[in-house]
């Protein structure tokens, strides 16, 4: 069964706070200092799930398709080393600046560009935006079938099973291929690389794609095309005042706390 | 080891000799013995002397036996040593005079076998009766053997003692050894037939001796020369026993016995070459054999791209040298004994690993010898194997070493079980990427922030924060880099401490100065949790901001912050191309304190303290003394010592990447070490090493639960105690 996943290189989610600045003018966060980009969690487990379809299936391939700058190689070396058989990049100048509309645009082209493969798997969100949009829009552009936010992959024939996160429990659902699918964390740990693995995606080629080997016009994607404008981009600040509510006795004391309580008015 | 490398060891050489056992010499003695004697010819006995062969014709069929012995035994080891070269050639006869020195104090003189007192005297006193006795065989036939005739009259006279009381006293050493298997019981010990074997079989040849001398005594000699036979008392007492026998039935005793015996000793010394007994000869050896460099220093991978495996999973990705002391192995269990994880109830016993292996080299490294004198695939036949690492060797067991080197420290033949099994975990982690969770995280964390605290809130420069100022900035100029290190910075606790050490250097006034933001990890958890790779990544992006910022020269000391940072660049970074001098914050603090530029005179509150023995300050590096003075120069400390201390210090738990994992088992081994040092009765345990340190508080938590906080254990690290007693307040108001 043929796999290709789609991933997003991200600033490190694991940066510690203190450490995470945005350029408020540019509207632009900026990479902490000694902290490399990594491939985006979600995205992490939506290699495994691809793996372990190859390996249920016992055949066919699974390769690897990143739109970003330059870096956004590390993200692909990272899933060939995992075990994923060919990655590609979308890079280009034109790219830049785009929403989750764009995005999903050039994705679309990119994996039609490389024919559709039984099962398009992503990640649920990208854990730094968390919109968690591009998945499903690529669906929709190529009108495949699609379960989100899943837990659980399983092939049974021809079809996949797959078990859904929902707020108050899970959802089976059966699909048929080709189909969209996008992983959660309720999925488990991907794989560490074996060493071997890495040394060999090293050397492995990445074949880079622009907007014009997708057929793409400069102004349907990057922020000329982009259908989201941002406005203000600003680390929000949360003022924490303690209140040492005193009284000689437990009672006392408590009640003090419901006057405190009554005067906040959240009694 | 290159010359940088050599005065580099050096400069952390405040270390204490070890403690030499003159207990090994009595050996030698009973010479000295027979010679005293012969020189006081006071009795009246000219003439005394006995009859070799007494009673005995076809004796010669002893010199035909003899030949067969020998080559039962060479053919024994030579066969065994086809899968010792299994392994890859690793002989490295840097140091002679060292490791000649350690064969002669380890091997001969057993000197940490002394160590015990119990098995110490036990296997004193069976070797010392061997070689005596072996020598006085010796001594008899060469007395046949030459015209002039040695042993008559008082000389003959003061031998015969001395082979009695030896026979005697290795009659003692066996009834020692076959009581310590039963009447100690220790946790580690498994006897096997080896055991009764070996015992039983000398015990026989001890007891036959004496039976066989005490008829010849009774038959021959007590009628005729009663005053010779009260030197050899042994064999008098027995004569005395036998005194109601007819002679000629005695001389018919006599005969039986001598054959069992001589037989006997014939077919005993054959295990040589079959069994644990093989340690007289190889226990020697793997003292020549040991590494030189220091304990804590692992073997670097060269060229580990182009290596077509990572790390032990196979026997023959050993060196001869580890598949080789596996069979050194005697099953004393004190590697086990003194192992923490075993302590703690966890599962690791560094002997059951040593055993375990030598068991599989028995059964799939003699498989593997045939396969390749036959010309077959190394790994013919051997599908169905349970494999090495994962089978015959528990992952759980790897991931539970803390690579603190007790087992190392207290083997009695010298093994290296850490380097054994990080190699294996190099296997583990390189070859099959199974690991548990959390050290796939702490690698991760290291892979992409280059530091081992996942999910810390803190960055490099937190610690500063509110106190840049006091902080100096690494220029190139300065004598002494600060390096603070991952924990140093990004544990909250660990911070106080870096400021501490700050403070302390600004208050002697050195040089020095601190690489802000710009650290990173120099790989030592990496490669204590088996990914080589990874460490040389690390230290290779290290050395290089070292190179840029002049930190990496002769002329400039690096101090450390961490025992583990310091074990690394001191004995691990010279591979890697380093050539600065490193010293530990305590090495550098007791300096100061000595110059006269740290004065501790500032008046701390009266209290006791137990000093704990980081492994990596202590155990590997041999600085156990620079804290203890640091804490005796402090007014109003008493210092008090817990039982485990010094080389046989307790590991807080945390080595060898353990700070980042579960632990599996019974209890922890922080708070096994936080309860030995609650029972001193101290007030405040103090130590050098962050790691003990979040250790001991995390311990501490569990341990004294009930205990109202002000009467709980203190956990300070010297330089803390040090600053609350030499830095003026001016400063410390600052």
């Amino acid at each position: 069964m043929d796999v290709i996943v789609c991933v997003k290189q991200i600033p490190d989610p694991e940066t510690p706070a203190a450490a995470f600045k945005v350029d408020e003018a540019a509207m632009q966060v900026l990479p902490a200092q000694g902290i490399s980009p990594v491939i985006s969690p979600f995205d992490a487990q939506a290699v495994e799930a691809a793996l372990r379809i190859k390996d249920a299936s016992g055949d066919g391939t699974v390769n690897i398709i990143s739109l970003g700058p330059d870096s956004a190689r590390d993200a692909i070396k990272h899933s060939l080393a995992m075990g994923a058989d060919e990655g590609y990049h979308l890079k280009d100048d034109a790219f830049e600046g785009g929403d989750a509309w764009t995005i999903a645009l050039a994705l679309s082209k990119a994996i039609q560009h490389l024919g559709v493969p039984d099962v398009l798997i992503f990640g649920r969100q990208a854990a730094d935006w968390d919109q968690g949009t591009v998945g499903s829009i690529v669906a929709e552009l190529l009108d495949l079938p699609s379960a989100t936010v899943l837990r659980a992959v399983e092939l049974s024939g021809d079809s996949i099973t797959v078990s859904r996160v929902v707020a108050d429990g899970f959802e089976n659902i059966e699909l048929s291929t080709p189909c969209v699918l996008t992983i959660s964390n309720e999925f488990g740990d991907p794989r560490y690389p074996q060493l071997r693995q890495i040394m060999q995606a090293a050397r492995k080629q990445v074949t880079e794609l622009t907007a014009a080997d997708l057929g793409l016009d400069a102004s349907e994607v990057g922020s000329a095309g982009s259908r989201i404008q941002m406005h203000a981009l600003f680390q929000p600040t949360s003022d924490v005042e303690v209140e040492i509510i005193e009284g000689d006795s437990p009672e006392e004391k408590a009640a003090g706390l419901v006057n405190a309580l009554r005067e906040a008015k959240i009694l | 080891m290159t010359e940088s490398a050599e005065s580099k060891r050096k400069t952390s050489a405040t270390s204490t000799g070890k403690r030499v056992s003159a207990l090994a010499i009595p050996a030698w003695l009973p010479l000295g013995g027979i010679l005293l004697v012969s020189g006081a010819e006071t009795v009246r006995v000219t003439g005394a002397h006995r009859e070799l062969f007494f009673n005995i014709d076809h004796f010669w069929v002893l010199y035909m036996l003899l030949p067969f012995v020998i080559g039962i035994i060479v053919y024994g080891l030579v066969r065994r040593s086809r899968v010792w070269r299994l392994g890859k050639p690793s002989f490295n006869f840097d140091n002679m005079p060292q490791r000649l020195a350690r064969v002669l104090k380890g091997g001969a003189g057993t000197e940490r076998v002394l160590s015990d007192p119990y098995s110490g005297v036990m296997h004193l006193c069976i070797m010392t009766s061997m070689i005596v006795l072996f020598l006085v065989t010796a001594l008899l036939a060469i007395d046949d053997y030459i015209p002039v005739d040695i042993l008559v009259g008082p000389r003959y006279l003061g031998y015969s003692l001395v082979a009695d009381i030896f026979g005697l006293v290795g009659i003692v050493g066996v009834a020692m050894a076959i009581a310590h298997r039963w009447v100690r019981p220790r946790t580690a010990w498994l006897p096997t037939w080896e055991d009764w074997l070996i015992l039983g079989g000398l015990g026989m040849l001890l007891v036959t001796g004496f039976i066989v001398e005490g008829l010849r005594i009774h038959t021959s000699e007590i009628d005729v020369h009663p005053e010779w036979s009260y030197w050899s008392p042994v064999g008098y007492v027995v004569a005395l026993m036998f005194s109601g026998v007819r002679i000629s039935a005695a001389l018919d005793i006599h005969t039986t016995f001598w054959w069992i015996h001589m037989v006997g000793a014939l077919s005993w010394i054959t295990l040589l070459g079959y069994s644990k007994l093989n340690h007289l000869v190889l226990a020697p050896a793997n003292a020549f054999l040991k590494r030189t460099s220091a304990p804590g220093k692992l073997d670097m991978i060269e060229n580990i791209e182009e290596q077509e495996h990572f790390g032990v999973s196979q026997l023959e990705h050993f060196t001869m040298k580890q598949i080789f002391e596996l069979d050194v192995c005697v099953r004393c269990g004190r590697c086990t004994d003194n192992c923490p994880a075993d302590i703690a109830g966890q599962p690791l016993s560094p002997m059951h690993i040593i055993q375990d292996l030598k068991s599989y080299a028995t059964s799939v490294g003699e498989q593997k010898v045939a396969n390749l004198v036959q010309g077959n695939d190394l790994n013919f036949g051997l599908d169905d194997e349970a494999p090495m690492v994962g089978g015959v060797v528990r992952d759980e067991s790897l991931w539970a070493c803390r690579t603190c080197g007790a087992c190392v420290e207290a083997c009695p033949v010298f093994i290296e079980h850490v380097p054994t099994i990080v190699d294996m975990r190099r296997s583990l982690v390189m070859e099959e990427a199974r690991m548990p969770d959390t050290v796939q995280g702490t690698l991760e964390t290291l892979e992409r922030q280059g530091h081992p605290w996942r999910g810390t809130p803190y960055t490099r420069e937190s610690w500063m924060e509110g106190f840049e100022d006091q902080v100096p900035e690494w220029t190139g100029e300065q004598d002494y880099l600060y390096f603070v290190g991952c924990t140093g910075a990004f544990v909250d606790r660990a911070q106080e401490i870096t400021r501490s050490v700050v403070s302390l250097l600004r208050e002697a006034d050195v040089s020095f100065g601190v690489i802000k933001g710009m650290e990173s990890c120099n790989g030592d958890p990496a490669r204590r949790l088996g990914h080589e790779y990874l460490y040389q990544i690390l230290a290779e992006g290290l050395i290089e901001l070292f190179n840029e910022t002049g930190v990496n020269d002769e002329q400039k000391t690096v101090i450390t912050h961490c025992p583990h940072c310091f074990n690394t660049f001191l004995n691990e970074y010279p591979d890697m191309g380093a050539k600065f001098q490193v010293i530990h914050h305590t090495q550098l603090l007791e300096q100061l304190v000595d110059e006269g530029r740290l004065v501790p005179s500032a008046d701390v509150p009266e209290q006791t303290i137990t000093y704990h023995d980081s492994c990596y300050l202590g155990r590997h590096n041999d600085i156990f003394e620079a804290p203890r003075r640091i804490l005796e120069q402090v007014p109003n400390v008493t210092l008090i010592e817990m039982p485990r201390n010094r080389e046989q210090g307790l590991c807080c738990g945390a080595g060898g990447g353990n700070m980042w994992m579960e632990e599996q088992g019974k209890s922890r081994v922080n708070e096994v070490r936080v309860e030995e040092a609650v029972a001193t009765g101290a007030e405040a345990a103090c130590t050098a090493c962050p790691f003990c340190i979040q250790m001991f508080d995390s311990g501490i938590g569990t341990v004294q639960l009930d205990v109202e906080d002000e009467d709980k254990l203190k956990v300070l690290d010297v330089a803390e105690l040090l600053q609350a007693a030499a830095v003026s307040e001016r400063q410390a108001d600052a």
